[in-house]
């Protein structure tokens, strides 16, 4: 099973890819909170796309693919700003931000701790980031 | 999208927060928090029963006032997460550096002890 949706680069949108990926996982066997645990991990690089490659212009779009198989669930986000190879990001510390008083700089670090495997691909006209979790 | 409503309850703030905290809402809870940092006699308690899902924008708002609340005297606890939410303060381990009880009783104790 593939099922995409397109949204415009825009983070009020985030919620509708939000509901798309939920509405796609509750057949599954994952419990709410696996299921709240991948919404989490596609919404965050869905907003890192739209915020740091998109830059917030919402004439841009960007897709998001979720496909399901017996072993794994795969997410693809297409990228279609400047891209940012989300794994050459550093771990921050933790410590280190609270102290700084830093607003951001963990979501990336959710999605590599939520997802088995992160893929960065070059296309056309992008980007492909492919998420994988093992079920 | 989210609201959020402030209650003063004597010696204490109390924030309800209804609905999700993304990278688009949590501007929302950053001016929220930022104003109670106006009142340094008030602690505040943060009512999470219907957040129903927060990302890491929603985190860094968290983060970014402990250190604020603690240079001001000030304490900030957060009660009633459901499990999925709760999971998600685990997985940075925040559980562990921002103080969260289960109901908001064991919060007031909390500020009560402290």
């Amino acid at each position: 099973m593939k099922n995409s949706i397109q949204i415009y680069c825009n983070k009020e949108n985030l919620a509708s890819v939000r509901r798309f990926v939920t509405k796609n996982l509750e057949p599954t066997a994952l419990s709410e909170i696996e299921i709240n645990a991948l919404v989490l991990a596609v919404d965050e690089v869905c907003a890192n796309v739209i915020i740091h490659s998109a830059e917030c212009n919402d004439e841009k779009t960007l897709d998001v693919y979720i496909e399901t198989n017996n072993t794994n669930i795969t997410f693809e986000v297409i990228d279609r700003g400047s891209g940012y190879d989300l794994r050459k990001h550093k771990m921050p510390d933790l410590g280190e931000i609270i102290k700084t008083k830093r607003k951001g700089g963990v979501g990336l670090m959710l999605v590599q701790k939520i997802m088995d495997k992160i893929d960065f691909i070059p296309s056309n006209n992008g980007h492909i980031i492919r998420l994988i979790k093992h079920i | 999208m989210v609201e959020i409503e402030i209650q003063k309850e004597g010696h204490i703030a109390l924030i309800l927060i209804d609905g999700d905290i993304d990278a688009s809402s949590s501007i929302q809870l950053d001016e929220c928090l930022n104003k109670q940092l106006d009142n340094k006699q008030l602690n505040v308690v943060i009512d999470c029963s219907n957040l129903n899902y927060i990302s890491s924008a929603g985190l860094g708002v968290f983060m970014s006032y402990i250190e604020e609340f603690s240079s001001s005297n000030q304490k900030f606890v957060l009660f009633g997460l459901s499990e999925k939410v709760h999971n998600v303060f685990e997985m940075l381990g925040l559980d562990q550096l921002m103080n969260i009880t289960p109901t908001k009783s064991e919060a007031l104790i909390f500020l009560n002890e402290e």
